[in-house]
């Protein structure tokens, strides 16, 4: 990436953290609520574990350390789809298209910002919330930790492209209210962010891993935990670039119908 | 040459039945065989009454539409099939939308332009500097945008335009809703930058005095076909053929006037106020004072042709 761009993202990612801290009061009702859903959480696995000891593929401290780390992973209704949402029924979208900037990278870089203030912010204080609940596990190697992080970030590619190409829809259905819940919903308990995918049927699980989902929260907690075998990882990423690609393909698909259907028919 | 419109013409599908299986479409005709020509520097008022074209035009101006015929040129390409590269040559302000971050003080919506639009540093800091001086943004600078007055909002809209130093500003409307010194700062500091740095300004506001101080050439457009193209002065002394006066008489009880070849009006606020329009080729001033002095004593006259607000509401009025 040319220098230019380097400072573009700079600007961008700043302008959405700012935008996020200005929201400081309603940040402090939800970081309530996420320890609240964390301890209960906890505690629920807790009573499950107590309760049957044979046949669980992790142990306790594992799916603990688990439910934490997918705070860094919580990728689900991005504030993308609102916003592009709004921006097409209100009709702003036009003077997006009259940036000479793609928008899809547009959204990306805001996106990126967003991500980081929600680790900054939530994932973090969770982190130090939990230390004081549970032993928490740290990273397999500092390999693993590497790589996590990398893995980490692919999973933010694939599930904005996902989420992206979900919003572009409100080009033709105006109010998309419920396809949102239903999409988020989906993206959750697909990808294994409330739930590890190890406490689903096997018949399942092996479905679910070849979804990209799965690589969005699923896998990169695993390699955090060491639970993948550092010669598998290659073959990892490569399935998550993979996904990445295929995503951004459908997601420029509908963009450039979208377009085609303002600019030809004048929306 | 900056802009080449040729016998451009849109027309829109509309839907007509709604129906999930055989939905009907209907054509509706926006523009029909236009043409004109912008040159660098051009201070154009494109305007006419709502619904009759002008931001279909714009739209077609700015690639975000596709002609159904004709041709659009803008620097040397066709937007709507180069639209990125086009937008790098435009500023706009659409009085209705914002691009300003709305929880963010302004200064940080200039530097994420800068990137956007890859202006050079110096570059950079120069208009910013001249913006910030013309448009009196100073005050201001570090305030979130939604702390901000709509008119200060709109100035700093007006800045973030001509940020990149574009070759044409597309302002829609940017004066709507704000008070009388910001409005006559913004189209003073429009009227400026055309003069000095030759930014071609397309405007288009149903306020006739930001049209009159920002332009001198006038485009009107009605039903999807352009009325009028020239100078504004030309328009008025061309089509100003109506003179109109006002006439008060001592009496207050004076019968309905009738003057022929005249319309007559009285003041209803004033009953001893009359306004008299009527077409100077067909009256005579003189002739008509004489007639006015038989109907009473006049106690104050004034007289005026007809101005730009006038044409206009006649024209929209019976469409020529």
């Amino acid at each position: 990436m040319k220098l230019g761009g380097i400072a573009f993202v700079y600007r961008m990612v700043r302008i959405s953290l700012l935008s996020q801290l200005a929201l400081r009061s309603s940040y402090y009702i939800g970081l309530l609520r996420e320890f609240l859903f964390l301890l209960l959480s906890i505690q629920l696995f807790r009573t499950l574990y107590s309760g049957s000891q044979s046949g669980l593929d992790a142990t306790l401290s594992e799916t603990v350390t688990y439910l934490i780390i997918s705070k860094f992973a919580q990728f689900f209704n991005m504030s993308t789809m609102g916003r592009i949402q709004s921006r097409i029924i209100s009709g702003e979208i036009a003077t997006d298209l009259l940036r000479p900037v793609e928008y899809d990278f547009l959204m990306l870089v805001q996106e990126f910002g967003a991500w980081l203030q929600r680790i900054l912010s939530i994932a973090i204080p969770d982190v130090l919330f939990s230390l004081l609940l549970v032993k928490f596990k740290p990273p397999g190697s500092i390999a693993f930790g590497l790589c996590f992080a990398a893995s980490l970030f692919l999973s933010f590619l694939i599930m904005f492209f996902a989420n992206y190409s979900v919003s572009l829809a409100a080009f033709w259905i105006p109010y998309l209210w419920s396809l949102n819940n239903v999409s988020t919903t989906l993206f959750i308990i697909l990808s294994g962010a409330m739930i590890p995918l190890w406490f689903y049927p096997d018949g399942i699980r092996v479905v679910l891993e070849w979804l990209p989902f799965s690589f969005a929260v699923y896998m990169p907690i695993n390699i955090y935990l060491g639970r993948i075998a550092l010669e598998e990882l290659p073959l990892l990423f490569f399935k998550q670039t993979l996904w990445i690609l295929i995503l951004w393909l459908i997601s420029r698909f509908i963009w450039s119908r979208a377009t085609r259907k303002i600019i030809v028919n004048g929306g | 040459m900056l802009i080449t419109v040729d016998k451009l013409s849109k027309i829109y599908k509309v839907l007509k039945h709604k129906s999930i299986f055989r939905p009907r479409y209907e054509s509706k005709v926006a523009l029909s065989n236009i043409s004109f020509q912008i040159y660098q520097g051009d201070s154009v008022a494109y305007i006419g009454p709502n619904g009759s074209g002008k931001s279909t035009t714009i739209k077609l101006l700015t690639g975000l539409l596709t002609p159904t015929s004709g041709k659009v040129i803008v620097n040397g390409l066709e937007p709507y099939k180069r639209r990125k590269e086009n937008a790098m040559n435009i500023g706009f302000v659409f009085g209705q939308r914002t691009q300003l971050w709305w929880d963010l003080p302004i200064t940080e919506s200039f530097d994420l332009l800068k990137e956007i639009y890859k202006i050079p540093t110096s570059e950079y800091k120069r208009n910013l500097e001249m913006l910030v001086t013309l448009l009196d943004l100073k005050g201001f600078m570090d305030v979130p945008v939604r702390q901000l007055s709509l008119g200060q909002r709109m100035r700093a809209e007006v800045a973030c335009a001509f940020l990149h130093s574009p070759l044409i500003v597309y302002l829609d409307e940017p004066t709507i809703g704000i008070d009388i010194v910001t409005k006559s700062k913004i189209r003073e500091f429009l009227r400026d930058i055309n003069k000095e740095k030759k930014t071609t300004i397309i405007l288009t506001s149903h306020d006739i005095d930001d049209i009159e101080t920002v332009c001198k050439r006038l485009i009107l457009i009605d039903k999807g076909q352009i009325v009028y193209d020239g100078q504004i002065a030309e328009f008025i002394e061309r089509y100003a053929l109506f003179k109109k006066i006002r006439v008060a008489f001592h009496e207050r009880d004076i019968p309905l006037i009738s003057i022929p070849r005249c319309e007559v009006t009285r003041d209803e606020e004033r009953p001893n106020e009359w306004i008299i329009r009527y077409k100077k080729t067909e009256l005579d001033t003189n002739e008509l004072l004489g007639f006015l002095q038989n109907v009473g004593t006049i106690r104050d006259f004034t007289a005026h042709d007809d101005n730009l607000t006038d044409l206009l509401k006649s024209i929209y009025a019976e469409k020529l």
